[in-house]
């Protein structure tokens, strides 16, 4: 053992050492190799399966679609498999928006060398189609091409697998049948036929989710989904045999050999939550307009890891051993901007919506115990009823009670849009003209004293406003409001509640909570993708809401349309459904103007932000591209190389900056 | 000692099956709604097949039932699907149990060997300055949070000098072993599966990311085997027979080592048992500080996201590691000290 002579050397030794060797770290480590650290890692890498963000990054890399986001752009793309974008002007989409031609490209290869044909592309979309796995994303397909309603499923309430279709024009149609014949091919033309008219289709096709296109042979070859034959029992059968796989049991799990795209998959250890891609040498610019965009593949691997422990991946980035990370909170940029070697690009659309969600009915679960932060139940100054919140007065001194600006400014450190409704401004569709509810106390306090004709003034209530924990955007949301709200009347009590995400979820979907905090990310950039979820009995929280308990619901109104003429709805269900299948454009704008007038009327929800996207990297990174719609940045074209010159065409695309001023 | 040993080993199955059925007693404070999410993740369009989920997965029937449905496919060797971290259990037991019991070798030995030797020192040493600093280190060692601690060394070793990295690999090893199917990973240890492999520079790269998440545990544990060993070692050193051996003329070398020393070791024993089966177990905040994975980030993920067989599949290996664990403890106690006698 040391004596404690010895021991003193030692810490000596040490603490010269510490003292003056200086710090190690080469401009560009490992060359070849990106690193990208996120917080998660994927959940599966089945394109069929995957709808998560961090999976999509990955796949996006593996696989390509028929097209490509041009760059960061959120709505125009180039063609990858395709030959061109289709247009109604070049033919390859029909007058009547059924039907979408898409000729195939020659010479494009798969990672074993097999050629990409138009059968694969058939097979690759109807595979996701028939799969089909709860919550997936399927039903972007199948909504428009078989069952022509939202959020469709192959499966019935009692989770069966349907024999025939069960709504829209294709309604009695065989469940095979259906799907067979959505997708045809002819030579190398691949044709998709839909049940209605849906303008954000190439969206779908290009977002990644439910749309790669995989290799046929190798899929059936490694036990997948063998296609349809022809044989109905047969195509029946195996529809059943691979509908809804539980997560591991999809063919493309783990597996890599069915690629497509610029990268292959090496390895994935869900241990250590690492994916290893490497250069797919079959692979080539397909391209002109691609190149264009995203230059050549340039590197030799890709990493991702997934690193939980924000200190861990900011410390990997400074030292130059990871080269794009995730950074929470927003506000962790303007500690680490001046980092050397570290380049933020900034105020990149973002096309995630939060707000303060109001729960038009919570009486059955206030009758059943099972009520969480409703206080008494009761409008007695110590809770709320179940119906508090079905009166427009109530919410409407609410969203006047709510200091937008304050949350934009102390939390996200201006990284925000204001937001007047769910179209937020980075979607189509948003109508600048339509102002939110204003912050403005007096008029709260007008509306709250209207309210249940003056008996929530009198007696004041106590209310829970909840939010997933370690949210600090939505922490200080309900802080704002809680402190607003009883500045007007001190018997106004609103609880900021965290709730682990898991229960707070829980808790959404019985509808047991009066007031939350939550938000969306697009499945596809559209209007509708959002409204739906705020102002539809079947949207994702107007369901569990129960929006259908408002008046203003079932009002109806007639829009004038600018193409003339002019269109009469029943209720905000019908609103946007027309709205959703109306081709021409600018009678899109027309309803869904009319859908956020009546957003902001009825006080639907309490708008709270749309924060812009950011990625964080060394500056050793070339030509990384953040796309807003994804979440995630593409790296097709990436180099590595001291000082490495970022892609500014891209970032001034979509009006981002480079905080080290280099855009 | 044989019947004793057996007895403790019949207890197993019976503490086990009463664990298990207690965290199915206290899943039942969870309503069915807020278990299906585990199935949701953060995907929440999933939210929309909560009802079809809860149903396929049996979270709405009687608690017993459900327990019977699981204690069953476990009998078969299916101990259910671990969804916070996308594999069976038992696979997520094998593959995050090496980061495990790596970190816990490379801590073990410095844990111990440090641990006693400034103990009995600072005791040799009653009231003399080694003592005193034997003392403020054991108290700034056991009160300072391992987080901080783990962090401090992260910050100089990784952020300012690049020493180290995170994670159990360098990315130049991570991307040269990703295709090399000549490398055999035999225990998942990659110090051991470097030597096995004739691999030096894995050996050295492994060692290098093990140093910090070891010294982060070793110190902080070192401090209580310090302090354990220092009053142990003390009652120790005033007993008659460390007299009597003394007066005997022996050497104090001999005194302290085979009489006095000897003795002090019980409770440290007991402490040393404990404190490793922990280490076996998995330890949360150190593996997430320096992204070393084992079996603490698994539990972690599993009761953070309500994973239950996860979570069960856990509890279940970590019982059975702290039975097993009292039972070595208790048998040290009759190696050390030969009066003791287990019945």
């Amino acid at each position: 053992m040391f004596s404690l002579k010895t021991l003193r050397y030692l810490l000596s030794g040490l603490l010269v050492a510490l003292i003056f060797v200086p710090a190690i770290g080469q401009d560009v480590n490992n060359p070849g190799t990106l690193v990208v650290a996120r917080i998660s890692q994927p959940e599966s890498l089945d394109p069929a399966w995957n709808f998560d963000t961090a999976s999509n990054e990955v796949l996006k890399h593996m696989y390509m679609n028929l097209f490509e986001f041009e760059g960061a752009s959120v709505d125009s793309f180039v063609p990858a498999i395709a030959v061109e974008v289709p247009t109604v002007a070049n033919g390859g989409i029909s007058a009547d928006g059924l039907t979408y031609n898409i000729q195939i490209r020659d010479g494009l290869k798969f990672a074993d060398g097999e050629d990409i044909t138009a059968e694969d592309v058939e097979y690759s979309l109807e595979r996701t189609m028939i799969i089909d796995r709860a919550g997936g994303p399927a039903f972007l397909l199948n909504d428009i091409m078989v069952f022509g309603v939202a959020f469709s499923s192959t499966r019935d309430g009692d989770g069966n697998l349907k024999s025939t279709v069960d709504s829209g024009p294709l309604e009695g149609t065989s469940l095979v049948d259906a799907i067979s014949n959505s997708i045809t091919v002819d030579g190398n033309t691949v044709s998709f036929h839909l049940v209605q008219p849906f303008p954000p289709f190439l969206q779908v096709l290009t977002g990644g989710t439910g749309s790669p296109i995989v290799d046929t042979e190798f899929v059936i070859a490694s036990g997948g989904w063998p296609g349809f034959t022809g044989d109905a029992a047969a195509d029946a059968e195996n529809i059943a045999a691979y509908n809804n796989p539980d997560l591991g049991q999809e063919t493309l799990f783990e597996l890599g050999g069915a690629e497509s795209g610029p990268f292959t998959l090496v390895s994935w250890d869900r241990t250590t939550g690492e994916v290893l891609l490497a250069a797919n040498e079959n692979w080539v610019v397909p391209s002109s307009e691609w190149g264009a965009v995203f230059g050549e593949r340039q590197l030799d691997n890709i990493l991702f890891r997934e690193v939980f422990e924000n200190a861990t991946r900011e410390l990997g980035l400074q030292q130059g051993e990871i080269d794009v990370i995730d950074v929470q909170p927003a506000a962790r940029l303007d500690e680490i901007k001046d980092t050397p070697g570290v380049r933020i690009y900034d105020q990149i659309p973002g096309l995630s919506y939060d707000s303060i969600h109001f729960n038009f009915n919570f009486q059955d679960s206030i009758n059943d115990g099972t009520a969480v932060g409703v206080g008494s139940g009761q409008l007695d100054g110590s809770g709320v009823p179940g119906d508090f919140f079905q009166d427009a007065n109530v919410r409407r001194g609410f969203a006047h009670a709510f200091d937008q600006q304050t949350v934009i400014n102390d939390v996200l450190n201006g990284r925000s849009t204001t937001a007047p409704t769910a179209v937020h401004p980075g979607l189509p569709f948003h109508d600048p003209n339509v102002e939110g509810i204003r912050f403005d106390l007096a008029a709260a306090t007008e509306s709250l004293q209207a309210a249940f004709n003056g008996a929530v003034w009198e007696n004041g209530f106590t209310v829970d406003c909840i939010y997933n924990d370690g949210n600090v955007r939505r922490q200080v949301a309900c802080e704002v409001l809680a402190a607003n709200l009883n500045e007007i009347n001190p018997a106004f009590v609103i609880n900021p509640s965290p709730t682990p995400f898991s229960v707070f979820l829980g808790q959404i979907i019985s509808g047991v909570m009066p007031l939350y905090s939550l938000g969306w990310s697009p499945d596809f950039v559209d209007a509708g993708n959002f409204m739906d979820q705020w102002m539809t009995t079947g949207g994702f929280y107007s369901g569990f809401n129960e929006i259908g308990r408002l008046t203003e619901f079932s009002e109806g109104g007639v829009v004038s349309l600018p193409g003339g003429g002019e269109v009469q709805y029943d209720n905000w269900d019908e609103l946007l459904r027309l709205a959703f299948a109306e081709p021409d454009s600018g009678n899109r704008q027309a309803l869904y103007t009319e859908s956020q007038v009546k957003f902001v009327e009825a006080t639907v929800a309490i708008s709270l932000t749309n924060p812009t996207d950011f990625e964080v990297t060394r500056d050793s990174v070339g030509n990384i591209i953040r796309n807003g719609s994804l979440s995630a940045s593409l790296l097709h074209g990436v180099f590595k190389e001291a000082n490495a010159a970022p892609n500014c065409a891209e970032v001034n695309r979509v009006g981002g900056v480079t905080l080290d001023g280099s855009c | 000692m044989v019947a004793f040993i057996i007895r403790r080993l019949i207890m197993l199955p019976v503490v086990l099956l009463a664990a298990t059925m207690l965290i199915f007693g206290l899943m039942q404070f969870l309503s069915p709604a807020v278990r299906v999410t585990l199935f949701i993740g953060q995907n929440i369009n999933m939210a929309r097949d909560a009802d079809r989920l809860i149903q396929q997965y049996g979270l709405d029937r009687p608690v017993w039932e459900q327990w019977w449905t699981w204690i069953t496919s476990v009998f078969q060797g299916n101990f259910g699907f671990s969804k916070s971290v996308n594999m069976p259990v038992l696979d997520a037991l094998l593959s995050f149990l090496p980061a495990t019991l790596e970190l816990t070798l490379f801590t073990v030995a410095p844990m111990l060997l440090g641990g006693i030797w400034l103990g009995v020192l600072a005791a040799k040493h009653q009231d003399k300055l080694i003592d005193h600093l034997a003392r403020v280190f054991s108290v700034i060692g056991w009160s300072l949070p391992n987080f901080i601690f783990g962090l401090f060394l992260l910050m100089f070793f990784y952020g300012y000098w690049g020493w180290v990295s995170d994670g159990r690999l360098s990315v130049t090893n991570t991307v040269g072993l990703g295709g090399d199917l000549t490398f055999i990973r035999h225990t998942g240890m990659w110090t051991l599966d470097g030597l096995l492999n004739g691999r030096w520079d894995i050996f050295w790269d492994a060692l290098k990311h093990l140093i910090l998440p070891s010294i982060t545990l070793a110190f902080l544990t070192m401090a209580l085997i310090v302090r354990v060993t220092r009053s142990s070692m003390l009652n120790s050193l005033r007993e008659d027979y460390v007299t009597t051996a003394r007066a005997k003329g022996l050497r104090e070398k001999d005194v302290i080592n085979k009489h006095a020393k000897r003795n002090a070791m019980i409770p440290v024993a007991t402490l040393a048992g404990l404190l490793i089966a922990g280490f076996l177990g998995g330890v949360i905040v150190t593996e997430t500080v320096f992204n070393f994975r084992g079996l603490g980030y698994w539990f972690a993920q599993a009761a953070t996201q309500l994973d239950f067989p996860g979570v069960l599949g856990f509890t279940v290996f970590n019982g059975a590691l702290i039975v097993v664990a009292n039972l070595v403890v208790d048998i040290m106690y009759a190696v050390i000290d030969p009066r003791i006698r287990l019945e």
